[in-house]
């Protein structure tokens, strides 16, 4: 064995473990998804809080169940979509499954904080800070999944989410926020997840 | 052309589909085997052989499972498979270090 044949080798292995490390990123759909599914709530949550639709508080409440409906099964069609395809469990999938599993745990204690006090103080303010807090939390998954695979491009989407975020939270408790939430969450998620998609590799056979 | 003293080498890892393999496996694991097929290039029966030998070494793990309806082969990279990947590469680059 020579030197040259030894450096071809580990060439080869190099090329072979960055194609695993710089998989493409097969998340695309849900991002799609969520964001569409977000934008339709958060628009109908306007709609209500400015009285143009004739529902109470109540209303607001039923869209976002209808919301987490929407979502599992959703959710459920496209993990059948992309379970076959090839880099699943390459690191940056596996980086960006476990992130934005760990962002929805963090949404879900913002809204069971913010909604127990609602009933219990009655202050019927506290849900607004959920979609303050959730443009902030899109924004550290966009940058950890740039960051681990490469795709540096996502970075723009982070820094953009943050800045709904902070404004969000500059303009908290004002109804025409959730029209702009509305409009961000088809930036901030909808497209990357178009661009996402675009990139995916065809699906494997089994 | 310098000669090497390969002997200190990993050999079930040092052919060159189980390199390709272990490499990949190291980024992507589990891999479905026609993915794992397609990145290395190579045969259903070449790469069942090199994995049936990966796997008496204990470097690999094979499933045999489904998805949806369909089977599904997955090939997981083993804790001790990892630890000998690393260990190879450190012989390899004290090998080439020695040799400069």
């Amino acid at each position: 064995m020579t030197r040259e044949e030894l450096l071809q080798d580990l060439a080869y292995a190099r090329n072979l473990a960055e194609e695993g490390r710089n998989a493409p990123l097969i998340g695309g759909a849900y991002f799609i998804m969520f964001g569409v599914l977000l934008a339709i709530c958060y628009g109908l949550q306007w709609a209500v809080l400015v009285q143009a639709l004739p529902f109470d508080g109540r209303g607001i409440g039923l869209v976002w169940m209808g919301f987490g409906a929407a979502a599992m099964i959703g959710s459920a069609l496209i993990s059948k979509r992309v379970r076959a395809m090839p880099g699943g469990a390459a690191i940056p999938n596996r980086v960006d499954r476990s992130i934005w599993h760990a962002v929805t745990i963090a949404i879900l204690t913002v809204v069971a904080g913010t909604v127990l006090r609602a009933m219990l103080l009655s202050d019927f303010t506290a849900p607004d800070s959920i979609v303050a807090a959730g443009f902030g939390l899109y924004g550290v998954a966009l940058y950890a999944t740039a960051t681990i695979g490469g795709h540096t491009w996502l970075r723009t989407f982070a820094i953009l989410a943050w800045s709904v975020s902070g404004t969000l939270w500059f303009f908290l408790h004002e109804p025409w926020t959730y029209l702009f939430a509305a409009v961000a969450s088809l930036v901030v998620l909808s497209v990357p997840g178009l661009i996402m998609v675009r990139r995916e590799p065809t699906a494997a056979a089994t | 052309m310098s000669r090497f003293d390969h002997t200190a080498i990993d050999d079930v890892i040092h052919g060159r589909l189980r390199l390709g393999i272990m490499a990949y496996l190291s980024t992507v694991s589990p891999a479905p085997f026609v993915e794992l097929k397609a990145k290395v290039n190579a045969t259903d029966g070449n790469l069942s052989t090199h994995l049936s030998k990966l796997e008496e070494a204990g470097y690999v793990r094979i499933e045999k499972t489904f998805s949806g309806k369909k089977p599904l082969t997955l090939i997981h990279l083993t804790k001790q498979g990892r630890s000998a990947w690393i260990e190879y590469l450190n012989r390899i680059q004290s090998l080439l270090s020695a040799a400069e």
